[in-house]
């Protein structure tokens, strides 16, 4: 079996982009990936494009990758549309490294592009609700902020997390961004400042939650003996696990989350203590506080302590969202999981500039979408491994 | 697996017993896994021998929020918990009557309304019985 390989990354700034369509967010992430690969389009053997919304919010619901691609020359190939919720875009890349790993083809383009601006809050949040069982959530107002506010309100009863937990995380969520070029909110920030923002879903105010963006990532993934491999220090796919959420939640069931790590941890014959650096999915800042736990980089109950330490800052043992996260580089939904997916990779090649977190061998993203009965319906888990030494 | 397919249409299943003022769901036969709504194969033993049975009217309330971003239909603030049935059956739901500090988890009982339109059809109120205080059993 081929290893696969990511030769190449490529992103749209995210944020709000008025006079940029669905063609032209796509097209910038996917040249910049394979500039960032030395390929043209044609060495392209198939497509796996994410997006959840362009159906509601720009009336495209059938052959959204095709209706992109054509924009820079890439037809022929097969193209599969995938869609996942927030989770779409490393559902994508999962494919892509299945694609590549069976021999099916040897240069697999994984590509997510969102655009959630349409002059109408309600139209995207109404958007955004479907990423539920609408048949038994319709009416209820669940909305993500409230999902995530009452994961963190639990934490928060058992005494494992305070408030000034979720400033303090949110600050760090703040100073990463301001230090991405591609990132849509690029202002430190004060806890005071977090702390006086709007209400949205107690504990949550408004600058602890994603808003809407625009954007789009590209990943290039490649057979380890590509061409396209030499030109940048080898990032390898060492794991690469694929779940969905359970209805049924008994008292000792892990989270889905854990269960997707431990399946990642085993392919990739390594444990949460090897990573030098994790991207996750804080939708809600303070949601980066539940995945220390939920990932094993630390015990439960830790993870203020963990945050409290300094280890998950960009100077810390193992770095958390140095990217900003959802929080700060912004979450236009099917691109998510493969801006995080650039991000790994620029971190293990010493390519992230001022928010470079130190000199990384081995890198997690983590990405999920939609909700079932209090866990997300898809959760992905890659471990991404830098090859050659740093010198 | 065949039950499975004979099964009655979700549309014509009942999910509420108006009567009882309670959520109707499915109980697994095999292994008690209770689901709402129901299901014809149980997600956690695979058995195709579910019943439809009402859920208990007291469940643990294990989180909540106060919301502050307006839906249609829905003023601000308003409350949403996440509430515990027992044997598996986890429901969203409106809470009414809770104080935001309320300290967790708390026993809620389930209210239904009359009218099948409202939206919500139903929520969760304190549950001030001390004897029910488990939620569980009943």
């Amino acid at each position: 079996m081929p290893g696969a390989a990511v030769a190449g990354v490529g992103m749209h700034e995210f944020g709000r982009f008025p006079d940029r369509s669905l063609k032209d967010l796509a097209r910038v992430a996917i040249v910049r990936a394979l500039a960032d690969a030395g390929l043209g389009t044609k060495a392209v053997e198939a497509v796996y494009s994410s997006n959840a919304l362009a159906g509601l919010l720009q009336g495209q619901e059938q052959i959204r990758g095709q209706t992109v691609l054509r924009e820079v020359g890439i037809d022929r190939v097969p193209v599969i549309n995938v869609e996942n919720a927030c989770a779409g875009g490393s559902t994508a890349f999962a494919q892509a490294v299945l694609a590549v790993r069976a021999g099916y083809c040897r240069a697999a383009l994984a590509v997510g592009f969102e655009k959630m601006f349409v002059g109408d809050t309600a139209r995207s949040l109404n958007a955004l609700a479907t990423a539920a069982d609408i048949d038994i959530t319709a009416g209820l107002g669940l909305q993500f902020t409230a999902i995530y506010a009452m994961r963190i309100r639990r934490r928060m009863e058992s005494g494992a997390l305070t408030r000034q937990h979720l400033l303090d995380v949110t600050v760090k969520s703040h100073y990463h961004g301001s230090l991405n070029p591609y990132a849509q909110h690029r202002k430190a920030m004060s806890a005071a400042e977090i702390a006086a923002s709007a209400p949205i879903a107690d504990p949550l105010t408004l600058y602890m939650c994603s808003s809407m963006s625009d954007g789009a990532a590209a990943a290039l993934v490649v057979a380890d003996d590509h061409e396209a491999v030499a030109r940048h220090p080898q990032v390898m796919v060492r794991g690469s696990a694929l779940t969905s959420g359970y209805s049924h939640v008994q008292q000792n069931d892990p989270p889905i989350v854990t269960e997707c790590a431990q399946r990642a941890y085993e392919e990739a014959g390594a444990g949460p203590g090897d990573l030098d650096v994790a991207e996750v999915h804080d939708a809600m800042a303070p949601g980066e506080l539940l995945y220390y736990e939920q990932l094993g980089l630390c015990p439960e109950g830790a993870a203020g302590q963990l945050l409290d330490s300094g280890a998950t800052g960009l100077a810390g043992r193992i770095p958390v969202n140095p990217s900003g996260g959802l929080c700060s580089r912004g979450h236009p939904v099917g691109a998510t999981g493969l801006a995080q997916v650039c991000e790994i990779v620029w971190q293990l090649r010493g390519e992230a500039g001022q928010r470079q977190a130190g000199r990384p061998r081995l890198g997690l993203a983590q990405n999920s979408g939609g909700w079932l009965d209090g866990e997300p319906a898809a959760v992905s888990v890659h471990i991404l491994e830098r090859v050659p030494p740093w010198t | 697996m065949n039950r499975a397919l004979q099964a009655a249409p979700c549309t014509a299943r009942q999910r509420f017993d108006e009567a009882a003022g309670l959520l109707v769901g499915s109980c697994c036969t095999n292994c008690g896994t209770r689901s709402w709504p129901s299901r014809v194969i149980c997600a956690r033993c695979g058995s195709d021998r579910l019943d439809q049975s009402t859920l208990p009217a007291v469940g643990t309330l294990q989180t909540c929020t106060s919301v502050w971003v307006s839906r249609p239909g829905l003023p601000v603030p308003y409350m949403l918990g996440q509430i515990d049935l027992g044997a598996g059956a986890v429901v969203f739901g409106h809470l009414r009557g809770l104080a935001a500090d309320a300290s967790l988890p708390t026993a809620v009982r389930i209210r239904l309304s009359a009218d099948a339109t409202s939206i919500p059809r139903f929520w969760f109120e304190p549950e001030t019985s001390s004897r029910a205080a488990t939620g569980r059993g009943e």
